[in-house]
């Protein structure tokens, strides 16, 4: 790492990551690497919350969520009433977790002073690895401040019928086991190709909250685009509007942590944050969708796709050839809907589906957790796996044949030289879990400084009016 | 064909019989029994497929997975299958015989239909044939209702915490719903889908 670049996400004890002395050398070690940061490409970003260390994220987040919960009513909750303030993983991983543990200790705190009740649970939902959330609990010492009542739940868990205008879906038991619920969540961009900036904050309903019939229904049978109504069902449905209390979002942008908002209601908050996220991750993604060739690595304890740096994600730059926010395109590289077409490296309709960015010529894997069925990326796009990484993919039963399609290489630098020697290419993109920027080889940076006013331009001139129109947005 | 190495095993000095790894395992491989006085969570080895959910809901953390001593494989085979029955339920199930079911597995819907047309008639024995929703167990299991509902077999509630009688589909909502929630693409959806899927209906 010189003075020049971004710092990485530290490595993660974790059982979904390799043990943090096996990864050997990080990205931002290799020669020739420099940082662009957000806020210099695009000087209209938002500020990012002014602190250094822990216990100032603490102080701030602390702030800002009282604050922001001051506006609202909580009168609906009684004294002695059973509240479920429901979390998602997700929101452990921004920026090591600190915010998103501290706002939702605040949330218990306001809720217990207020309105009377110390009968109040955290239910933490995952993705598909499904100790994470027991994880973050344990790491944050959230079943001590929850007095015992701090739980991580899973897709499997015991599910629970929820009549909505489209049929029965099905929520997690243990979520919905209180008499009344608070949404804790954030407005990541994360998975742009799901939720396609159409209703983003209500997602965890179809998700983190919800049984694997309903995730799957989510995933295989509706549409890439229309699948975002399943969540937004669950949330209006009668069982799950008797229970809601508010929403408390904590506020993401590329630059990093922004601050948190609360609303009584969804709707209206998801419709304030769906014009920010376009803004904000519109012209970060648009920026980097112009850009021709380059290695990528992926060096963050996350699942394959959910590595990130800058705010996005490798899944936003795997899609980026295809403008996801536009609403009038179907189908985008990487959805479930596409992934199901590909029994081989050829899809099954031919002429129909983009394929993943064609700007990505390797792929190099030095770090990254298991847990996610990612053989697509690995048979769609040529792919090196570093040292012990590749037995962690080897050892993924939701990866059983990523590592067919992939080569392990001993060494980061001897990859990253092959990758090279292959493709001819020397651009590097990293995605390290760098805040506010992205590490990259040095005359990538000069490009995309160069790509950044005229991208600045078109989204503001040309692509916000489109995608606001398209979402209903004055 | 799969291989699969490992095996659950439950440590019963942990175990306090709570039954959730009963209830979410996709292959039946467990259930409760009385051993010396105790009451116990057994694992049935020969059945067992290596998911790791039991493994990963454990409120006790009794399970392990330790390595079989010798590996079992795991998979269906085409042999005997009529390829015209495959394609028929594949097709009214909106689905290619060889798209993609299980991404863990890479598992395809020809497998899928072998196993019912071999005479499996729910998720749990589709899963002990072919071992779907043995990886993540959650993204696949509303292609394995698809097409046995394509076959002809109705599903109730599931022996465990699931429940399986989803019928949510982008075929299934109305059209005043799509109507009522343009904003959500419905209609261009289903046009979208019905382009690229087969077994496609006119909208409606």
């Amino acid at each position: 790492m010189n003075a020049t670049t971004l710092s990485p996400a530290e490595p993660r004890l974790s059982n979904y990551n390799m043990a943090p002395e096996l990864l050997k050398s990080r990205a931002v070690d290799l020669p020739g690497l420099t940082a662009v940061k957000v806020a210099e490409l695009f000087p209209d970003s938002p500020q990012p919350i002014p602190a250094t260390s822990a216990p100032e994220v603490r102080q701030i987040i602390q702030e800002r969520t009282l604050k922001s919960l001051a506006k609202l009513d909580l009168g609906k909750i009684q004294p002695g009433d059973s509240v479920n303030i429901l979390a998602s993983h997700h929101g452990f991983t921004i920026q090591g977790g600190e915010a998103y543990a501290e706002m939702i200790r605040v949330i218990r705190d306001e809720v217990v002073r207020r309105c009377n009740t110390d009968n109040i649970s955290l239910r933490a939902g995952v993705g598909l690895r499904f100790r994470e959330s027991e994880e973050y609990i344990q790491k944050f010492k959230l079943d001590e401040y929850f007095r015992g009542k701090a739980e991580g739940i899973a897709p499997m868990d015991r599910g629970l019928p929820i009549e909505t205008d489209i049929g029965t879906l099905y929520g997690i038991h243990k979520a919905y086991n209180a008499r009344w619920i608070i949404h804790a969540h954030n407005n990541d961009i994360r998975e742009l190709h799901y939720h396609r900036a159409l209703g983003r904050l209500f997602k965890p309903f179809a998700m983190s909250y919800a049984t694997i019939e309903t995730r799957s229904a989510y995933h295989q049978s509706m549409g890439p685009r229309s699948a975002n109504l399943i969540p937004r069902m669950i949330y209006e449905s009668k069982f799950v509007q008797e229970k809601f209390v508010c929403s408390v979002i904590l506020q993401v942008s590329p630059t990093g942590i922004i601050g948190v908002d609360a609303n009584n209601d969804l709707a209206a908050q998801d419709q304030y944050f769906t014009r920010l996220i376009l803004s904000w991750y519109g012209k970060v993604i648009t920026l980097l969708s112009r850009i021709d060739n380059l290695i990528l690595i992926i060096d963050y304890p996350g699942p394959i796709p959910y590595t990130t740096a800058g705010g996005i994600l490798f899944g936003n730059f795997l899609n980026a050839n295809v403008d996801e926010f536009d609403l009038n395109v179907p189908f985008t590289p990487f959805t479930r809907y596409t992934d199901m077409l590909y029994p081989g490296v050829t899809p099954l309709k031919q002429g129909v589906l983009p394929p993943p960015n064609p700007a990505i010529k390797a792929l190099v894997i030095n770090y990254a957790s298991k847990g996610y069925p990612s053989t697509f990326f690995a048979q769609q796009l040529p792919t090196l796996v570093v040292g012990a990484q590749g037995d962690v993919m080897r050892a993924c039963e939701q990866n059983t044949l990523f590592m067919d399609y992939a080569i392990q290489v001993e060494d980061l630098p001897k990859a990253v030289n092959f990758a090279k020697r292959i493709t001819g290419v020397e651009n590097i993109l990293v995605f390290d879990g760098a805040i506010g920027g992205f590490n990259v080889s040095e005359p990538l940076a000069a490009e995309i400084n160069r790509l950044a006013p005229e991208v600045a331009h078109e989204v503001d001139q040309v692509l916000m009016p489109i995608w606001l129109k398209q979402r209903g947005i004055d | 064909m799969r291989m699969v190495n490992k095996v659950a095993v439950v440590d019963e000095k942990k175990c306090i019989s709570c039954a959730i790894c009963v209830g979410i395992c996709p292959v039946e491989a467990i259930r409760i029994e009385k051993r010396d006085g105790k009451r116990l969570a057994v694992i049935d080895e020969q059945i067992c497929l290596d998911c790791k959910l039991c493994f990963t809901r454990c409120p006790e953390y009794a399970v392990t997975m330790v390595e079989r001593g010798r590996p079992i494989q795991i998979g269906t085979t085409m042999v005997g299958v009529s390829e015209r029955a495959v394609a028929r339920i594949c097709e009214s199930a909106h689905m290619y015989p060889d798209q993609v079911i299980c991404y863990c597995h890479r598992i395809q819907a020809k497998e899928i239909v072998a196993a019912i047309l071999q005479g499996a008639k729910t998720p749990e024995s589709i899963s002990r044939a072919t071992g779907v929703r043995t990886g993540c167990s959650t993204l696949c299991i509303t292609g394995v209702i698809r097409l046995l509902k394509a076959a002809g077999i109705e599903l109730i509630k599931a022996p465990g915490y699931q429940w399986y009688d989803l019928k949510l589909s982008i075929w299934d909502v109305s059209p005043a719903i799509r109507r009522k929630y343009r904003q959500y693409y419905l209609t261009e959806d289903l046009q979208a889908i019905n382009e690229v899927f087969p077994g496609g209906m006119k909208i409606g």
